[in-house]
């Protein structure tokens, strides 16, 4: 199933306990993805895109099933191993762009790097031109627009030169026009060849993605291969 | 992190006096102690009824030496728990928003020490620098209120510095371990999923 795939997720499941009952958030979910693939995941509040995105990032790890990026199987990754994954090969991008406050553009975009021994500031500051931020880079994420600090959180995720660019409500919390213009920068990734999971329900971005699959309760409704048997039923 | 120092500087400032306070009654007390042992070392001879009255304050020194340097340490690392775990608290979407972008537990931790360890430096070496700028006007301090006779000598020295700097590591280790276990707990995505 995995030949010639870049991501393949097999029969996920993920079970979390809020508030003294069980709540499915993926429920034996398969999916797979070429490289270079922009994708976006479109569904109802809890139908389990944000868990899906945590676990294609090693964020999290499923109760079952397995999730594989490239040639690495995350699910046999220790918590240390994930972040070192993540750190080299994902950006991730959020709803509430989750800058730290205290630090400028510039160093926010130089935050995953801050232990390198390697001086990243002229890659930080060409990331932050290329965002449209050049004159911003010692403004403090306070002093700046929701676009433009999505824009940092963009080039904060594009700091290490990931494959996969994960984004969870990228434009969720800023203007449309705005949007549009973020949507632009992630098709202009996706066309030096960078695979994208954007989590959205803004329609705008799925009409411009190359794929767009549905959620419902922890599964793919549409988009994905077929729901899997329930664990119990295969044999 | 340690910019965020300045952010909350009234809780900065507050938890540095707490520090300065007690490494100035660590210096202050255990220069009497180091100062009554110099004196009493190369005493010869019977004593005078102020030397025995020193001695006593010798003996009642040498049994709360240790309390005190015990007493403090536990202070300082309340002291340094309370500090930090309002700091992770505070920060801690910031805490997984770098746990989420690929930091370590260790880089995430040892950003979070590196801003105690400098309050811990700014609030001793300031309460130290007391103790060492105060010593001289203490030296010989009159033992009676009512002033005259013989003096409490005092001998800020190496060992006094010492018992200072083993008293805040030990505080500083052991105030820190506590919020880092806290804040390594929790996952990212858990603490983010509350965003």
């Amino acid at each position: 199933m995995s030949d010639g795939q870049f991501i393949t997720v097999e029969g996920i499941r993920k079970t979390y306990r809020v508030g003294g009952s069980n709540v499915n958030a993926l429920d034996g979910l398969d999916m797979t993805l070429a490289k270079g693939e922009m994708c976006t995941l479109m569904g109802p509040s809890g139908s389990g895109k944000t868990t899906l995105l945590n676990m294609l990032g090693g964020l999290d790890v499923p109760d079952e099933g397995s999730v594989r990026i490239g040639k690495v199987e995350l699910t046999r990754l220790s918590e240390g191993q994930r972040a070192a994954f993540r750190r080299g090969n994902v950006g991730f991008i959020f709803q509430f762009f989750n800058l730290i406050p205290s630090l400028t553009a510039l160093e926010n975009v130089l935050v995953p790097v801050m232990f390198d021994s390697r001086d990243m500031s002229d890659r930080a500051r060409e990331l932050l031109e290329r965002v449209g931020l050049s004159n911003r880079e010692g403004h403090l994420p306070g002093e700046l627009s929701g676009g433009e600090r999505q824009r940092v959180a963009i080039a904060r995720a594009l700091i290490n030169d990931p494959s996969l660019i994960l984004a969870d409500e990228p434009t969720g919390n800023i203007d449309s026009e705005t949007a549009r213009e973020i949507v632009s920068l992630f098709k202009e990734l996706n066309s030096e060849g960078k695979t994208l999971i954007l989590a959205t329900h803004d329609r705008l971005v799925a009409s411009r993605s190359g794929r767009s699959l549905r959620m419902r309760d922890g599964r793919l409704v549409r988009g994905g291969p077929q729901k899997r048997a329930p664990a119990g039923d295969s044999g | 992190m340690v910019k965020d120092l300045w952010r909350n500087r009234s809780r900065s400032i507050f938890s540095m006096s707490g520090m300065a306070a007690l490494a100035f009654l660590i210096v202050i007390f255990s220069s009497i102690d180091a100062g009554l042992e110099e004196y009493f070392s190369d005493r010869v001879g019977e004593p005078t009824e102020e030397e025995k009255e020193l001695f006593e304050v010798k003996r009642v020194m040498d049994s709360w030496t240790y309390l005190v340097a015990i007493l403090c340490t536990i202070l300082f690392a309340l002291i340094v728990t309370n500090t930090a775990s309002l700091h992770i608290m505070e920060r801690r979407f910031e805490i997984a928003t770098l746990r989420a972008i690929g930091l370590s537990h260790f880089e995430v931790s040892a950003l979070m020490a590196s801003s105690m360890l400098l309050l811990m430096l700014v609030g001793t070496a300031s309460g130290a620098a007391l103790g060492a700028i105060s010593a001289p006007f203490l030296d010989e301090a009159p033992l009676s209120l009512g002033g005259g006779g013989l003096g409490i000598p005092l001998l800020l020295d190496v060992s006094v510095i010492a018992l200072l700097g083993a008293i805040v590591i030990v505080a500083g280790v052991l105030g820190m371990l506590p919020p880092l276990i806290m804040m390594n707990r929790k996952s990212p995505h858990e603490v983010l999923r509350d965003v």
